[in-house]
């Protein structure tokens, strides 16, 4: 059995699980559940495999604990992913209208990922939030690397859709 | 920085560049350890204790092993006897088997003595060097201390032989200083004697010498024969 010293894994990985979790959540209280969720689970995995690369393996778990989150979100009828631009740091737009182009553009896009299937939404924020190769995708979610890639293309083809029709409306 | 112009390009823009706020605080970091702490806890204490379903799992298996090895033996047993042939002629039997086992036992008698002799012997044989030196250490042991305690009588009586010579010695060395003490002083009374003698002589001689010299001196001669022979004198 893999002997690990948690206290040195949740110090060191710490702050990529939790920009991981927060860039997609967006909000404080979430994004620490999400945290916590994210390590429980990494033990578990821990207990059933050896694992040999835990910053992928925190990034993936966070990423997916951060998309069920986002979409129990979107599916309760009270909260829905809008209360994320109260919360959310705004960027380095000098103008305020680009600024709320870009929170409206990043709603769009966290709404839009929620619509998709788990898998899609995991390759394509694995991709393109946290710079994974395409490699590593695949190695982490246990699939080809041509899946990794059939998948992205979907999602990406799905979210480009999705953000139009949301523009338009 | 490039504006795509895709609005995916763009949103994925925005979502990956979106500022984030430093963390996790530290609070969280030790909710989460605590958390991963307990967890491992409570699941070391559910891998400790075995549930019923998992015993009765765990049972089942050499059950079946046991019922299966009865079955093969009660089978054999079964099979054993319904296959045995009758009942031997015992009388037979004998006969045919006896010179063969008077022999094998007497080779066998042969063989125990043989092997029980050779062993004795061994054990004969190694007692025997045992006390034969036993007994030559005791005689190195015995003639060692005689040796000794000759040899030291002989050194009592060197010692004995050499302290006597020594008085002896020194006795005779005593006398003859007593010896050339008492001839020093018979020397020296005699020296002294002779001394005072030679000095009472040497004494009166002188003694005799002033008498004579005032006898010379008191003589006179007469005056009418002194200038005359001054006269010659002063001639010659």
């Amino acid at each position: 059995m893999q002997v690990i010293d948690w206290q040195v894994v949740v110090k060191k990985y710490g702050p990529i699980v939790w920009n991981t979790a927060y860039r997609l959540l967006g909000n404080h209280a979430d994004t620490a559940d999400c945290f916590q969720e994210t390590f429980v689970c990494a033990l578990e995995v821990s207990r059933r495999q050896h694992v040999r690369h835990f910053p992928a393996l925190l990034i993936r778990l966070a990423t997916a604990r951060a998309i069920d989150r986002l979409r129990k979100r979107m599916r309760e009828p009270n909260i829905s992913a809008d209360m994320t631009i109260c919360t959310t740091v705004p960027g380095d737009n000098p103008e305020p209208s680009q600024q709320i182009q870009t929170q409206e553009l990043v709603i769009g896009l966290r709404k839009a990922l929620c619509q998709l299937p788990p898998q899609e939404a995991q390759v394509f924020c694995l991709r393109y939030l946290n710079n994974m190769s395409y490699r590593r995708i695949a190695k982490e979610l246990g699939i080809k690397n041509s899946t990794a890639g059939v998948l992205l293309h979907r999602a990406r083809t799905k979210l480009r859709e999705l953000l139009e029709k949301a523009t338009v409306i | 920085m490039d504006n795509p112009k895709d609005i995916l390009d763009k949103a994925i823009n925005a979502l990956a560049n979106t500022d984030l706020p430093p963390g996790p605080p530290p609070e969280l970091t030790e909710a989460t350890v605590a958390k991963l702490a307990e967890t491992t806890r409570s699941s070391q204490q559910e891998t400790g204790t075995i549930k019923i379903t998992d015993r009765t799992r765990l049972i089942k298996g050499p059950i079946k092993i046991a019922a299966a090895i009865l079955i093969l033996i009660a089978t054999g047993y079964a099979i054993g006897r319904l296959s045995a042939s009758k009942a031997p002629d015992i009388e037979q039997l004998q006969a045919a088997l006896e010179p063969a086992i008077r022999q094998n036992l007497l080779q066998e008698m042969d063989r125990y003595w043989q092997v029980s002799l050779s062993e004795s012997y061994a054990q004969l044989k190694d007692e025997l060097q045992q006390q034969y030196r036993r007994d030559l250490s005791d005689f190195a042991i015995q003639t060692l201390s005689a040796s000794s305690a000759v040899t030291n009588d002989r050194l009592q009586e060197l010692i004995d032989a050499i302290n006597a010579a020594q008085t002896q010695d020194r006795r005779w060395f005593a006398t003859a200083l007593s010896q050339i003490e008492h001839n020093r002083l018979q020397d020296k009374t005699q020296l002294s004697a002779g001394l005072e003698t030679l000095a009472l002589q040497t004494e009166d001689q002188l003694q005799r010498t002033r008498r004579d010299m005032v006898q010379l001196l008191s003589y006179t001669q007469p005056s009418s024969q002194i200038p005359n022979k001054s006269r010659n004198s002063n001639n010659k």
